[in-house]
């Protein structure tokens, strides 16, 4: 009995102990982040302020916690609003379960990395019916009332008619291999809808290229260390490859190519600091992809309508491709991208930091220190947003992508990239 | 007593009672020790299956590939010591990619935040054997399943990370990491794989030739048994559990070299595969069994195969189905064998076997505890 009587006690312990940790683990999560710009606003009701959350994937991911904390740095700044932070993993029904709870505890706004295109839908649409108002960063969901703001469709500020990271980074890997070469291509995570769109934008680019011979295909998963796992794994089957497409995790290929001391062949990816600063280092390529400050911008649009109402901003945002050619790099010398600085000297940042956390025209305020402690930098204060956003709409032909559907007039058809989008008719 | 002895002598390594022996004696001796058999047929099969590969790729087989297998095996291969450890002990750890994790974030931080590079290193393989005494005094002293215990720890180890990270982007590894575990390399070999061969000498020598290693397969082989030959049970399991963290620690300090950064999800991909190949290499996954030799042919040999379908063209769809297929048979394959061999009887049908308590429980019992022992034979 004696025994049984310390196996219980033990087990309770471990269980307290557990939920304790939990707790301390929500509380990072959920209380602590709840605070207001004022720090005044408490976990609870806040005072009479808007209550907006931010429901991201999951942490532990450089790109994840970089723009939860632009998206928090831009809530706290507003004196108006609490803001909480909850993560979902990778579940969907995690994510559902934390919308339902947000909505109960009365939110206004939720700006959310979704987990799903889909599945969210029907807990998004109850949402909107009560008034929350939904903003999806960099992922997107095909529900028409909630926001999607992302530069997934996006084309470079320059090039607006050329979309899509997939498409125009294979472009920029054919040119710099003149249509010649074998090639290894490093995707992110298998099934995902942003996955698949990059994938299928490049390949309609590599096909009409018959000299690019695809040698290896593998999934990279995002993340710097399984994308050089991977690379390394490709380089002793095929030691013969000239260039690698690459998304996310990029800073891993080059990773695996300098340890087999393999010649500086051609790499297009994202942009991590790693890969930018090999790209002034020597390699060649272009950095594009997924910036983390999307979510500051997809927050600031979410204080927007809750002041200026639905009509405010355009219903499909979508963000400029980021593009920096290797001959275009420059350090920059403090925490900003000033006078053309795109990369932060090597040891300043994490190799996997995601530079893109700057938007000169959208997100000005934010800084180094706001992607890393989700507080704005000291004097630095909220900007309006520009009047006219009609830039950074989303062109309806590049809808289909995003919300699986078309707009009145178009309909469903094949893009010149290689994409499904819409065509008039 | 002269049950703990017979233990702690017989399991020595030496011949036993029978002093003289002729060489042939001796080498059926060694082969009929548990495990040593499979342990060569696991190796034998990496060695065939390297120059196989060409099959998959003609750029195979090449130093290239071996010494690509060798690096990413021997991440696998320091955290699957842990595992085969526990499990050798007849416990099991699901909290592999957390402990692994917590080091090298920890390390990272601890860097980052200006302490210095050995002294993080130290202190995060400190952390990471703490997380596996508190599993190991879980599992020994409160008697909770190890399943359970491991489940816990895991999880709250890897809540506690999330909350002490603090929305942190990755943490960078200290530059002297990056350099030996990431780019560096001896007389043309990444110092990664001379660091592996070194720890393999360490481990092979603590699993076969120290008291502690021959307490952990008596453990393993039945506790009670065990407990009754005097053996400090509790302490071995715990300390089993303690060493465990460690490696995984250590794993998780050597892919924070090579990845020149930690974030979260360090670990994410190692529990499965750690646990395939201590049964690929031929622990009974039932305790008491096995050898880390094995284990480095199974750690090498899931790499070569993983290796191999990466270089083929298939779809990932299928490059998973295919792998997963390849273990799932090395699985049936090895716990097939494993049956035969040994591993640990249940305590009635042992005492039945032994006719009682009062017989010199270990020196009868038909099947050999460990890898010292001689055999039924000796």
């Amino acid at each position: 009995m004696r025994i049984r009587g310390r196996k219980a006690a033990g087990l309770a312990g471990l269980i307290a102990a557990g939920a304790l940790a939990v707790a301390g683990c929500g509380g990072q999560g959920a209380t602590n982040d709840s605070a207001g710009s004022s720090g005044g606003g408490g976990g609870g009701g806040g005072g009479g302020k808007d209550k907006v959350f931010v429901a991201l994937s999951y942490s532990g991911n450089a790109w994840q916690d970089e723009a939860a904390n632009l998206a928090l740095a831009i809530a706290r700044a507003d004196p108006d609003v609490t803001v909480e932070k909850q993560i979902a993993g990778t579940d969907a029904q995690a994510q559902i379960s934390q919308y339902q709870s947000m909505i109960a505890a009365g939110a206004k706004a939720i700006v959310s990395f979704p987990v799903s295109p889909t599945a969210l839908n029907s807990t998004i649409r109850q949402g909107c019916q009560q008034g929350v108002k939904f903003f999806m960063y960099d992922a997107t969901v095909t529900e028409p009332c909630a926001w999607n703001v992302s530069y997934i469709t996006g084309a470079p500020k320059d090039r607006p008619d050329q979309p899509f990271f997939g498409a125009q980074t294979a472009q920029a890997l054919v040119d710099l291999l003149h249509g010649q070469g074998n090639i290894f291509m490093s995707r992110g995570v298998p099934g995902n809808s942003v996955d698949e769109t990059h994938y299928n934008s490049a390949m309609g680019i590599f096909k009409k290229h018959p000299g690019i011979h695809v040698l290896a295909t593998y999934y990279g998963m995002w993340d710097g260390s399984t994308t050089q796992k991977e690379t390394s794994k490709a380089l002793a089957a095929h030691p013969n490859v000239d260039g690698i497409w690459a998304e996310a995790g990029e800073a891993g290929a080059i990773k695996a190519l300098e340890a087999a001391n393999h010649a500086k062949i051609p790499v297009t990816g994202e942009n991590s600091n790693y890969f930018r600063q090999a790209l002034k280092g020597g390699w060649n390529g272009v950095s594009s992809g997924s910036p983390p400050a999307t979510a500051g911008i997809a927050m600031k649009l979410a204080l927007k309508v809750l002041k200026d109402g639905d009509d405010s901003v355009p219903k499909n945002v979508e963000l400029h491709l980021p593009w920096v050619p290797a001959d275009q790099v420059k350090v920059c010398s403090g925490d900003a991208f000033t006078n053309g600085c795109n990369v932060f000297p090597a040891g300043k940042v994490p190799d996997e930091f995601v530079t893109e956390i700057f938007n000169q025209d959208l997100l000005p305020e934010t800084s180094l220190t706001a992607a890393q402690s989700g507080h704005l930098a000291k004097g630095t204060s909220l900007q309006p947003l520009p009047s006219d956003l009609g830039e950074w709409t989303q062109p309806p032909s590049r809808r289909y992508v995003t919300r699986n559907a078309c707009d009145d007039g178009w309909k469903p058809g094949m893009l010149p990239s290689g994409v499904k989008g819409c065509v008039q008719g | 007593m002269s049950a703990q002895t017979s233990v702690e002598s017989g399991s020595a390594g030496q011949p036993g009672a029978a002093g003289a022996r002729s060489e042939p004696s001796r080498l059926r001796s060694f082969m009929r020790r548990p495990g040593v058999m499979h342990a060569l047929i696991v190796w034998a099969i990496v060695v065939v299956a390297i120059p196989a590969s060409r099959i998959v790729s003609p750029a195979f087989p090449s130093l290239n590939q071996i010494e690509n297998i060798a690096v990413l095996g021997a991440f696998l291969g320091v955290a699957a010591f842990g595992v085969g450890l526990v499990i050798l002990s007849g416990g099991f750890d699901l909290s592999v990619s957390s402990v692994i994790t917590a080091s090298g974030v920890f390390a990272g931080a601890y860097v980052q935040n200006g302490g210095s590079t050995a002294l993080g290193i130290v202190l995060a393989l400190l952390v990471a054997a703490g997380i596996g005494a508190c599993s190991g005094i879980g599992v020994a002293y409160l008697r909770i399943p190890p399943f359970i215990m491991t489940l816990a720890t895991g999880t709250i180890v890897s809540g506690a990370l999330l909350g002490l990270n603090a929305g942190h982007p990755s943490r960078p590894a200290p530059q002297a990491l990056r350099d030996f575990f990431g780019t560096g390399r001896l007389l043309g070999i990444p110092d990664t794989i001379w660091f592996f061969i070194g720890f393999v000498i360490v481990a092979v020598v603590l699993q076969q030739l120290t008291t502690h290693g021959r307490r952990i397969y008596a453990v393993g082989n039945g506790e009670l048994v065990a407990t009754l030959s005097g053996l400090p049970v509790r302490a071995v399991t715990a300390g089993v559990y303690a060493i465990a963290g460690l490696c995984y620690g250590i794993a998780g300090i050597m892919l924070t070299g090579y990845s020149s950064g930690a974030n979260l999800s360090l670990g994410n991909d190692y529990l499965l595969p750690a646990i395939a190949a201590v049964v690929v290499g031929g622990v009974s996954i039932k305790g008491g069994r096995g050898t880390y030799v094995g284990v480095v042919g199974g750690t090498m040999l899931l790499t070569t195969v993983g290796n191999d379908i990466s270089a083929t063209s298939l779809a990932e769809g299928w490059k998973q189905v295919l792998y997963g297929a390849i273990v799932l048979g090395a699985l049936v394959l090895s716990l097939g064998s494993g049956e035969s061999g040994g591993g640990r009887l249940g305590l009635r049908r042992r005492l039945r076997r032994q006719g009682g308590l009062g017989v010199g429980p270990l020196r009868e019992r038909p099947e050999p505890v460990g890898p010292g022992r001689a055999g039924p034979g000796s």
